[in-house]
């Protein structure tokens, strides 16, 4: 279960502050395929980050499995990312220099690798059709690819959450369904809580309940 | 695997990789020139010391508190040199045998016809027995050497062999003259005109002349003069000496093994006399060769300090230009510690590599050096193997030092990047 008290969020730069999020509160329960949908600048992005523990709230609480993650400390709060969360975002985001196995790895490379760990591996590059690239260069990926290769990574440590920020953003249309019907099927098959933020209503569509935002106020 | 992963980032990199590793090889290369060289020196030096006075020899004088040529001149202070010195000293357990110097007491002038011209100056006479310079004569294997009869000259000289070189660089060269050697020196005539001076009116008529001839150069000898053996002196100081009795001018004791030196010199200085030997020298000599070690050491650091503020600012440039790496890395699970590891094992290989290469050219450097250096003492009676003692310590310590140095220089930046906030950077 995931509670968010009364979320704030304040960007300073200089003299001028931005207030992204806007007194949020909100529940997603375990296993939930959640949207945020909103226009860009809506605070859709913050609240994801914020939930993935990359940042801090500057008001309120998110209590992940009954834990307040703000008062967690840098260690708890990477291991958090690390068995937690799994991250998706817009622009992939993939290590240029590892091929499709070792970025699919990556999670791993920061808790106790284990040899499953790459059998489990190959089973998701497998299950984002990428297996004749396994080995491959990510460079020579398109960028649907590269994104159902960072599908697996957010998968490779079984995590409870998937968040994905705007997961077919850079991609066009057809690829974009590809991508969302493999979400989809994540879902499904791994039992994950799936939370997209998203401008795009029609990708929202595939997700089980929609929570809109503007302005960094809920809106429904 | 995060070493996995700093390898990857070294090779995807490589350029400011390569440039790393030329930085910290420039600065290890230098520590091992430079060492190696203070090194270097200083051995070849010990052993050009040790070719005088080896380690089982112990120079006795006579108690005057005064050293060097003023010494040798002044034999009338302190505790004078005779033959109880050299009973006492020989009762002393571990000594093996005691030498007596005796000098000519009375004006003396060598001439010598050299490269077709005549020198002729006013020098001092050793007497020194045979036994002594055995190993310095090439024609006298045997003791006493059969050949010399204090009565039928020409009578057997050995010279300083520092001598030859004082001839050829303060001499020769600036003036353009022939180089001198050893061999083609060996065998040549002098003619000794005893109780003459060039320098004093008093003595300024040649009354008589002996025939020497050069049979051996030593660098045990006295270099101020010209050394026999002992009982051609003596026969000198009974024909033309006011003062004809024995008074050592110093003895040289040899002991029976290098660690009873310092200890039977000890025991003589109890019966009065001074005592040197090499090991005390060369406790003076390594403290004076401990300014040019921490000279050629400051030198060395500077370039190093210099290399790993290159490092510092490449590691810097490279940490802000990974922003986004480093946000996915925060964001898939890295703590801070392991972004800071990252680095740090990207420093640690740099250097590691670096230094191995540094020691490397700072080698093949020396082999250059040397090849030159040595071309050029090959006319002198310093010629040692090498000018550089590039020791195993002095390698681990380079290797240690330029490892260690880069990843010091790599802390400020890696401690930069742990700091990095994930979610700017991932925007």
């Amino acid at each position: 279960m995931i509670k968010l008290v009364n979320i704030s969020k304040i960007f300073t730069s200089g003299k001028s502050k931005v207030e992204a999020l806007k007194n949020i509160s909100l529940e997603i329960k375990e296993g939930e395929f959640v949207a945020i949908v909103g226009p860009s600048g809506s605070g859709k992005s913050t609240l994801l980050y914020l939930l993935g523990g990359l940042d801090s709230p500057t008001g309120g609480e998110i209590i992940v499995n009954n834990k307040n993650i703000d008062l967690f400390s840098d260690k708890d709060l990477s291991k958090y990312r690390n068995k937690e969360i799994g991250f998706i975002f817009q622009e992939f985001h993939v290590e240029p220099f590892l091929s499709v196995k070792e970025n699919v790895l990556l999670p791993t490379y920061f808790n106790q690798k284990s040899q499953e760990d790459k059998i489990y591996a190959e089973k998701l590059i497998k299950e984002v059709e990428l297996s004749s690239k396994i080995n491959s260069d990510i460079n020579t990926l398109s960028g649907g690819q590269k994104q159902r290769t960072a599908i697996a990574r957010a998968l490779i440590n079984k995590p409870n959450i998937i968040l994905a920020d705007e997961p077919t953003g850079n991609l066009d249309i057809k690829t974009g369904e590809k991508i969302i019907s493999l979400l989809k099927n994540s879902h499904k098959k791994h039992g994950v809580t799936m939370i997209i933020a998203t401008h795009d209503e029609k990708i929202a569509e595939a997700a089980e309940r929609i929570i809109k935002i503007e302005d960094g106020k809920l809106c429904s | 695997m995060l070493l996995n992963l700093s390898l990857q980032n070294i090779k995807e990199r490589k350029f400011r990789s390569i440039l790393g590793i030329i930085s910290i090889a420039i600065g290890v290369a230098s520590i091992v020139v430079f060492l190696g060289l203070s090194n270097g020196i200083k051995t070849a030096t010990f052993k050009e010391m040790e070719k005088g006075s080896p380690l089982t020899q112990i120079t006795v004088h006579p108690n005057t508190n005064k050293s060097g040529v003023v010494s040798l001149l002044n034999t009338s202070g302190g505790n004078r040199l005779g033959k109880s010195a050299i009973e006492n000293i020989s009762k002393i357990s571990g000594v093996k045998k005691v030498y007596p110097e005796i000098q000519f007491n009375e004006f003396a002038s060598l001439e010598a016809g050299i490269l077709g011209f005549s020198f002729i100056t006013d020098s001092m006479l050793f007497g020194i027995p045979e036994e002594f310079l055995q190993n310095d004569i090439p024609e006298c294997t045997n003791v006493p050497c059969a050949k010399w009869n204090v009565n039928s000259p020409p009578y057997p000289a050995i010279i300083p062999r520092k001598l030859l070189d004082m001839y050829n660089f303060a001499l020769a060269i600036p003036q353009g003259l022939p180089l001198l050697n050893e061999k083609n020196l060996i065998g040549k005539k002098i003619m000794l005109y005893p109780k003459y001076s060039t320098f004093f009116p008093e003595a300024s008529n040649k009354t008589d002349e002996i025939e020497l001839q050069v049979v051996g150069f030593s660098d045990k000898v006295n270099l101020i003069g010209a050394t026999l053996p002992y009982e051609f002196v003596q026969e000198l100081n009974k024909k033309y000496a006011s003062n004809s009795e024995d008074q050592y001018l110093e003895l040289f004791v040899e002991t029976e093994s290098p660690d009873l030196t310092a200890d039977i010199a000890k025991q003589i200085e109890t019966l009065g006399y001074s005592a040197n030997y090499l090991q005390k020298n060369l406790q003076e000599v390594e403290a004076k060769f401990k300014y040019l070690s921490i000279s050629l050491g400051i030198i060395s650091l500077i370039i190093l300090i210099s290399s790993t503020i290159a490092i510092m600012s490449t590691f810097l440039a490279v940490a802000m230009e990974r922003k986004r790496e480093i946000g996915l890395l925060r964001a898939v699970g890295a703590t801070k510690l392991h972004i800071r590891m990252l680095i740090l094992y990207e420093a640690g290989i740099i250097g590691i590599a670096g230094s191995i290469l540094g020691i490397i050219i700072g080698k093949l450097g020396s082999i250059v050096f040397d090849h030159f250096a040595i071309s050029q003492l090959s006319n002198t009676t310093f010629n040692p193997d090498s000018l550089f003692n590039i020791t195993p310590s002095l390698i681990g310590i380079a290797l240690i030092f330029g490892t260690l140095l880069s990843i010091l220089s790599a802390y400020l930046p890696a401690k930069k990047a742990s700091d990095i906030n994930p979610f700017e950077a991932l925007r």
